[in-house]
């Protein structure tokens, strides 16, 4: 184990975070095919392997699911193609920097924590995918679908040596992860897709199917794989637009948030953001189709057995590979997320030890995953996350292409020197509040309201800020 | 050595896949399957560490 560092303490074996307060530079410009890879493994993940399943016990269709991921996936990408990316190959800065220029150094402490926490949920999630092949090993009760708590000390323990694991390792040994997240990632994708080819087979063989015409298969998918319907007792109903709003939104915070400006800093052109198609399309389609088929198998084996539990799913499937390929496909994406988690907590706290900070972040990332409340709701969970940062993202986009149109000036915060520039923050909660009322008050359902949220931030930024820097103004001509 | 590792790994890659396609088309029993994917994921992490992001550390 290497020594505890200070933040000041060069610290090798985390991932190299240059150009962090200037403009990258055409040299460290990256091609497309850089992107491509990045985008496929990242969203190849654990929790791809509970996405899937939880479509099947929301009662989505046939061509709801096939068709609705291939469009919401489309929407994705063009987000990320159009909105994010023309930025940051303008801007070319990362998306901290970016925000503390309009948002003020204060505020954007109070957004880093909101990241952090986010990420923590999220890492918890994928340590429960994880240590539910653990549970296939050492057979102990592992949680069902409406469990919130933990209900075994089987499961309890697992979730706590694999979680603290995660930990250790994402504090002190992040560049071998990252390296085994590289080395899995292909192998890992062509397990997802054997899990698919595996789960359809054994559907004809259950079925007595005999596959004679496309037809036949399309019947097979409508009437035995995603046959629609009621959903599962407390599960929400999924209809083609609920499917296509989930693939589009899942990765809001990336997209239309602006997380991934500082992903596409790098990029050579703004054209480059369609490389996100080959996460979309792989991770978010093959993968929760391949996911789907072997829940919906589960189901249609035994229609009171509605755990959702990646491990066992896998493990019927492909064996030890799929076992292999569930604690790797949570074990690399939690990685990186525990990371993200503790960068974020140690802007809070900038004088605390990073390795320190990451080493507690992922502890509590442990006690998280113990809770199966989470991933049980990922489908709700990965909305409100979306939906929590997404009003920044609006910011930045009014910010950046808008804001000087209506006499207002660019980078607020940091023309002005202030902290904390109350325009962005007002529309940031002002947004979350009127959504919050929007889902509570039956209006819409959380999976949409990022779409008007969008707009409602918009709009409040540019009023918000005409009040705002009004004032300034006049001091300033005084 | 380090093309050697390329190829083999790649060809394990391809091989992983031939088992999933194999049962789909009734050639092969589930149990034979799992077998060979795991012998195949073996080869594949066994050699892609001794070519994969190697390029900076030479």
């Amino acid at each position: 184990m290497e020594p505890m560092a200070s933040a000041d303490t060069p610290q090798p074996n985390e991932p190299v975070n240059e150009y962090e307060r200037e403009p990258v530079p055409p040299a460290a410009w990256l091609g497309f095919k850089s992107f491509i890879g990045q985008y496929a493994g990242e969203h190849t993940a654990g929790t791809e392997l509970m996405l899937g399943p939880l479509f099947v016990a929301c009662g989505a269709g046939a061509f709801d699911l096939l068709v609705g991921l291939l469009l919401g996936n489309l929407l994705a990408v063009l987000s990320w193609t159009f909105f994010t990316a023309p930025i940051a190959t303008r801007a070319r800065l990362t998306l901290y920097f970016q925000l503390e220029k309009i948002c003020g150094r204060k505020l954007v402490t109070v957004y880093n924590l909101a990241n952090g926490v986010m990420f923590c949920f999220l890492a918890g999630a994928m340590v429960t995918v994880s240590a539910t092949a653990f549970g296939v090993w050492f057979k102990f009760p592992m949680p069902g679908l409406s469990d919130r708590y933990p209900n075994s000390v089987g499961w309890v323990i697992a979730t706590l040596v694999v979680g603290v694991m995660i930990a250790v390792v994402a504090a002190y040994g992040y560049k071998v992860v990252a390296r085994i997240a590289n080395f899995s990632a292909a192998w890992m994708t062509l397990v997802f897709i054997a899990f698919g080819l595996v789960g359809f087979k054994d559907f004809l063989t259950t079925t007595n199917t005999h596959i004679g015409s496309l037809s036949d298969i399309w019947n097979l998918c409508q009437t035995a794989i995603w046959k629609g319907g009621a959903p599962l007792p407390g599960q929400v109903k999924f209809t083609f637009w609920h499917i296509t709003f989930f693939a589009w939104f899942c990765n809001v915070a990336m997209h239309i948030g602006m997380s991934d400006l500082s992903v596409f800093r790098y990029a050579k052109k703004s054209w480059y953001g369609i490389a996100t198609a080959s996460g979309m399309y792989l991770g978010h389609y093959i993968a929760w189709i391949a996911a789907s088929i072997l829940y919906a198998l589960q189901l249609h084996k035994d229609p009171a057995n509605t755990a959702v539990l990646p491990g066992p799913l896998a493990y019927n499937a492909c064996g030890v590979a799929g076992l292999i390929c569930v604690v790797v496909a949570g074990w690399t994406t939690a990685n990186p997320t525990i990371y993200r988690a503790g960068l974020a907590f140690q802007a809070i706290f900038p004088k605390a030890s990073r390795y320190r900070v990451t080493l507690i972040t992922g502890m509590i990332v442990a006690v998280f995953g113990m809770f199966p409340a989470v991933t049980m709701k990922l489908l709700d969970f990965v909305a409100l996350y979306g939906l929590i940062l997404m009003p920044m993202g609006a910011v930045i986009f009014v910010d950046f292409w808008l804001i000087t149109k209506f006499n207002l000036r660019l980078y607020y915060a940091q023309a002005s020197g202030e902290g904390f520039n109350w325009a962005a923050g007002l529309a940031w909660v002002i947004t979350l509040g009127i959504c919050t009322w929007l889902v509570q008050s039956g209006t819409t359902q959380i999976y949409f309201v990022s779409l008007p949220g969008w707009f409602i931030a918009a709009a409040l930024y540019v009023a918000l800020s005409k009040l705002h820097q009004k004032k300034d103004l006049q001091l300033a001509a005084a | 050595m380090r093309k050697i590792a390329q190829i083999i790994s790649w060809l394990s890659l391809v091989a992983l896949m031939v088992p999933p396609v194999m049962y789909l088309a009734g050639r092969m029993e589930l149990p034979a399957v799992k077998s060979w994917m795991l012998v195949f994921t073996i080869v594949w992490f066994a050699t892609v560490p001794l070519w994969m992001d190697r390029k900076k550390e030479g």
